[in-house]
């Protein structure tokens, strides 16, 4: 097992932060926290990488106890959030032959710059002194700075922060590229659904120190958003002739366009399939929520109405 | 950890640390001037007055403001480095990647300390040559007392583990003892004899390791030797810093984290 968290709790001062979370995470997963603010994602990433003490319960990073001893769980993990900083007056360089030391990584020119070619970080960036890097410059250099120590455990606390979507984009498929090659076991928090739908083969919802849910993300979708709609037309403007236990309701339109109202699951498939067979269809379209519909929604904690459906479409 | 890997990183954070200083070219030469601007001052100040009839101190007031701002500060920076580094790492948001090594806190902060004592040692150098043929102050420099100040240096850098523990709590601290500190110099003797104090301030004297430190000095410049007295004091004093400063620096980090002040990303 990557990671086992068990029954963790810890309160600041008056502030529940955690109220007893547990989950685990497989070797080579990538898995996804979410949360509103305050909800305890960083308390969590902090108590694993061994920079804050639980009140109760336990951690443990491939079977070392975090608490118990850390220096063997620091020596597996590496922690990448949007506020790590480097040695303004050194440059990419300097900075990174720095850290490489105190990790003990020779290699660390070659890697250095096979991962900023990946990145777009050239040598006369890495030249230049970390004053003048741009957010996005720096943040890349922390994934580099990630690279060439190499753990096989990663903590990624909104590491995205910041980015403009190019290099976001940039910045994930190198992750992705990276966690399938080297089979790095990761935690990722983020604000952003996208992102988070992207990577996380599994999540976690994060509410008030408490997991509410966790499941690869479509099924926690489906979970939130049990409801589906197709939308089509029959060019002949014919009545579509479906009995299924999934639908519950039928409407056409004064446009000549039919709704059906559906249960999210695989079936969704197989009623579009059954709607091309009975005729000619000028148009037909599924509604899916995204991600962060799903996660505005269970955050607010609305009840869920029949119409509910159309307040994502 | 070995003594490879220490020296290792003991290496990394000297590169670090001459390259960030030389990076900044003009604080660079300012470094290095400023401990020769500083001797000069005092060998220039205690020259007149020893010219206008000494103080009636032994081997004369130059030779005796010389050593004792030579010696002090040599301490000081020692302190200064060892009860900073923490917090400082922590101010310019490099803490986290410095405390995900597998190593005890104590290892960055201790290369710390060393990286700063080259530092010292370069002024110490500067100031030795400047007071001794520039202006012909001799500080009858042995090996014996330089191992004697290195001694000096080592007694106060467990007491700044204690400002380095303490500071990871409370910011402010470090204003507050570096103030303290400052006020040593009044005390110990480093720039007017113990004994022109006022009789109370004199036993506040006693009770500062840093004051027989520059006793020491100043005796074996005089005389050759360094009293034995002065060498068990600070062999204590070290010891008891020390001690008093891990258990600090252990509590202190103990605290931070659990109350989540050790990393605030
Ligand atoms: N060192 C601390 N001292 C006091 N309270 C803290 C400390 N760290 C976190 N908290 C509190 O614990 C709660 C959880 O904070 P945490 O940083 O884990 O949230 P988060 O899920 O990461 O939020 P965000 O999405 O805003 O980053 C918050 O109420 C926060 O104020
Ligand atoms: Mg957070």
């Amino acid at each position: 097992m990557g990671i086992e968290v068990q029954g963790i709790e810890k309160t600041f001062d008056d502030t529940k932060a955690l109220k007893g979370i547990s989950f685990e995470v497989e070797e080579g997963e990538i898995f996804g926290l979410l949360g509103p603010n305050g909800a305890g994602k960083t308390t969590t990433v902090k108590i694993l990488a061994t920079m804050l003490l639980p009140d109760k319960g336990r951690a443990f990073i491939r079977g070392s106890d975090v608490v118990k001893h850390p220096k063997e769980a620091r020596n597996l993990v590496d922690v990448i959030t949007a506020r790590d900083k480097f040695y303004r007056r050194l440059n990419g360089y300097q900075n990174i032959k720095f850290f490489s030391r105190l990790y003990q990584v020779d290699d660390w020119k070659e890697k250095m710059q096979r991962y900023g070619d990946h990145l777009g970080l050239t040598e006369s960036d890495f030249e230049k002194r970390l004053a003048d890097y741009s957010t996005g410059m720096r943040q890349k250099l922390n994934l580099i700075r990630n690279m060439v120590r190499e753990t096989p455990i990663l903590f990624l606390d909104e590491p995205t922060l910041g980015l403009d979507p190019v290099s976001s984009r940039k910045f994930r498929s190198l992750l992705k590229d990276i966690m399938q090659k080297e089979d790095k076991t990761v935690i990722f928090t983020s604000h952003n659904m996208f992102e988070v739908e992207e990577l996380c083969e599994r999540i976690a919802i994060l509410k008030d120190g408490k997991i509410t849910m966790t499941g690869d993300p479509k099924k926690l979708k489906n979970e939130i958003f049990p409801k589906r709609m197709i939308e089509f037309s029959f060019k002949d403007g014919r009545d579509l002739d479906l009995e299924s236990e999934h639908i519950y309701r039928i409407e056409k339109k004064q446009d000549g366009k039919t709704q059906v109202y559906i249960n999210a699951g695989d079936h969704v498939h197989d009623v579009v399939q059954e709607i091309l067979n009975q005729g000619r269809v000028s148009h037909i379209s599924v509604k899916e929520p995204t991600l962060e519909e799903a996660f505005i929604k269970h955050a607010g904690e609305q009840e869920e109405t029949d119409d509910e459906v159309t307040s994502w479409i | 950890m070995d003594l490879k890997q220490y020296f290792h990183i003991l290496y990394a954070f000297l590169i670090r640390d001459w390259q960030r200083r030389w990076s900044y070219k003009l604080n660079f030469i300012a470094m290095l001037m400023y401990p020769i601007v500083w001797v000069s001052v005092f060998a220039l100040l205690g020259r007149t007055v020893d010219e206008g009839g000494g103080m009636g101190i032994e081997g004369g007031f130059a030779t005796y403001i010389v050593v004792g701002i030579i010696t002090w500060r040599f301490i000081r920076v020692g302190f200064f480095d060892s009860s900073w580094s923490i917090r400082w790492e922590q101010h310019i948001g490099t803490f986290k990647n410095i405390y995900m090594i597998p190593h005890h806190l104590l290892v960055p902060v201790s290369a710390t300390a060393l990286s700063g004592f080259t530092v010292s040692l370069l002024n110490f150098v500067e100031m030795w040559l400047v007071a001794e043929f520039v202006f012909g102050i001799s500080l009858n420099l042995t090996l014996p007392s330089f191992l004697f100040l290195v001694l000096a240096w080592l007694s106060v850098i467990g007491f700044g583990f204690v400002i380095a523990g303490i500071a990871v709590l409370y910011k402010e601290i470090q204003a507050v003892f570096t103030v303290i500190f400052f006020s040593f110099q009044f005390f110990c003797g480093v720039f007017f004899p113990v004994s022109s104090l006022p009789r109370a301030a004199q036993y506040i004297s006693r009770a500062i390791p840093i004051t027989y430190a520059l006793n020491g000095m100043r005796t074996s410049m005089n005389h050759g030797y360094i009293p034995l007295n002065d060498v068990l004091i600070m062999v204590v004093a070290g010891i008891i810093g020390m001690v008093i400063g891990l258990v600090t620096l252990h509590l202190c980090l103990q605290k931070a984290l659990k109350d989540g002040k050790l990393e605030r990303y």
